[in-house]
């Protein structure tokens, strides 16, 4: 029972990890059907702005993280602007296939500028643990999950209170009629990625407070992992996207709770093959016919 | 107010307008009438920057529009109801009407959004629905009613009344008249032309992507060549 409760713990602090990102996932493929796989490398830039910006300037944890939010929006419009705006009008591949050399990109220039090594990311935090019945948890893990559910709520408040939220629902709903009550749609778009990588900027610091290393190819698999959790959730809607985070975090954790630490990974593309086949659209998706 | 001369559009290799030429005065309504396929929603499309032409020129209030880009010509004063009505489901109506008012400035939606539930009844009671549970008929009017949220000078109408029940029908083509009577021009794209050169000032007969022949509603109506292949005469 213990160690139950003690898993539920660790895998929902690693699971708003991977909910932050799912978010940006599922709203980028909400708004203009591309599975952005350079978004794993974007929370990666956000982790070592935070290591750039702790070691140097020494700020404290609220500090390196609204600039890693920052930093990382700048960088995910950038990235829309450069890399997938020119594209808007080709066939879906040619996005995807950009999305992946834009990951390489990153992965390999960041390797290049800085080193492909792992270091140690700074403790602005110091670790405390309590323990209560027999359960452990960190200061760190709390912050963690505060941080995420604060961040969520910001966003799902975005998404439906503000004009340019429902903007953006708008424009995920139907481009063109978007277009023709005056919405840029280019404006949306670049404000969707902003937020997204925003969150994934968040997601990185959080991570390196958690596990203490960062390197340049460090948002592979989680990003691969949130792209999983986006669809478990069904991809397009948000709340699917934090659901599915929490989810994936929960099954990792306890497959490696049983036991089987060396398929934990195994275990989450099994759930992306399953849902696949069993509920294509996800647990919260909608399931829409393709238009012709 | 609007004048296109020489209006070409394509689509990849096909030619769909083919050099058409027509105005629209201030405070005017004009309809475009013609079959299916004959290159009306096109012209539309040109007008409100969906679609860019290849060729001419399309001239709003002594200002060129072909390079603007549809959210920009929105500013400039035009507004379209689009074909098949494309409201935002998953919106609610407040919501599809709040994103019509996008370009007008929050302290003066108020008085717009009063306006609009005064023309649209129904709207103010459906206001926390879900757009996409509406009817057909009801959503045909969150359409113009989101489009004159936009408070345009020139509203352009692509086949309103297309697949709904005849009872809104009558009633569609009367809240235009109301429409145009509070001042706004009107570009109204229709198929069923009795209807549409009834309430129009003037008319323009499409068909493979020209005008083949324009003249007063009235004209038009009595004329036998329109009888025989558009009233059914």
């Amino acid at each position: 029972m213990h160690t139950a409760m003690q898993q539920i713990i660790n895998g929902l602090s690693l699971g708003s990890i991977y909910a932050l990102l799912a978010l940006g996932y599922t709203m980028v493929y909400g708004i203009i059907k591309l599975i952005n796989f350079a978004h794993g490398d974007v929370y990666m830039l956000g982790a070592f702005w935070g290591y750039f910006i702790i070691n140097k300037y020494h700020v404290d944890f609220i500090v390196a993280l609204l600039s890693a939010m920052i930093v990382t929006a700048f960088a995910g419009m950038l990235i829309e602007y450069l890399a997938y705006r020119p594209l808007r009008n080709s066939p879906r591949i040619t996005a995807l296939i950009t999305a992946i050399g834009v990951s390489y990109f990153l992965e390999n220039g960041m390797s290049y500028l800085f080193g492909a090594n792992t270091r140690n990311f700074p403790q602005v935090v110091q670790q405390h643990n309590y323990t209560a019945f027999g359960i452990s948890i960190s200061n760190i893990q709390l912050l963690i999950l505060v941080t995420a559910i604060i961040l969520m709520v910001l966003l799902q408040l975005i998404i439906q209170k503000t004009k340019m939220g429902t903007a953006m629902r708008a424009v995920a709903v139907d481009q063109e009629a978007a277009a023709l009550v005056g919405i840029n749609p280019d404006h949306v778009i670049s404000f969707t990625f902003g937020l997204g990588s925003a969150l994934a900027g968040a997601a990185g610091v959080l991570i390196g407070l958690y596990y203490n290393s960062i390197d340049p190819l460090m948002g592979m698999t989680p990003g691969i992992k949130a792209f999983v959790a986006a669809v478990v959730g069904g991809i397009g809607s948000v709340p699917g996207a934090a659901i599915g985070g929490f989810l994936i975090g929960l099954l990792e954790t306890g497959v490696q709770a049983i036991g089987l630490s060396a398929y934990k990974d195994a275990a989450v593309y099994v759930v992306l093959i399953l849902i696949l086949i069993v509920l294509p659209a996800g647990l919260l998706g909608k399931n829409v016919k393709e238009k012709v | 107010m609007l004048e296109v001369t020489g209006l070409k559009v394509n689509y990849g290799a096909i030619q769909a307008v083919r050099g058409v030429d027509f105005d629209v005065q201030d405070g005017e309504i004009v309809t475009l009438i013609g079959s299916n396929g004959a290159g009306k929603s096109t012209i539309v499309k040109a007008v409100s920057g969906l679609l860019r032409p290849s060729a001419g020129n399309i001239v709003y209030e002594n200002r060129g529009l072909t390079h603007l880009s549809a959210s920009r010509i929105v500013g400039a004063g035009i507004a379209q109801v689009p074909e098949g009505r494309r409201i935002f489901a998953g919106l609610s109506t407040m919501e599809n009407l709040k994103m019509g008012a996008y370009l007008v400035p929050r302290n003066e939606q108020q008085d717009v959004l009063a306006n609009v539930f005064d023309q649209f009844p129904v709207l103010k009671e459906r206001r926390n629905q879900d757009a996409a549970t509406l009817s057909g008929g009801e959503q045909q009017m969150l359409a113009m009613g989101r489009a004159l949220m936009a408070r345009p000078k020139l509203l352009l109408l692509d086949e309103p009344s297309m697949g709904l029940a005849p009872i809104y029908i009558q009633k569609i083509f009367d809240i235009i008249k109301m429409i145009n009577g509070q001042g706004t021009t009107v570009l109204l794209i229709e198929q069923n032309a009795l209807q549409a050169l009834q309430i129009a000032n003037r008319g323009y007969v499409i068909a493979s992507g020209t005008v083949k022949l324009s003249g007063s509603g009235k004209d038009l109506l009595a004329d036998p060549a329109v009888q025989k292949a558009y009233l059914g005469g």
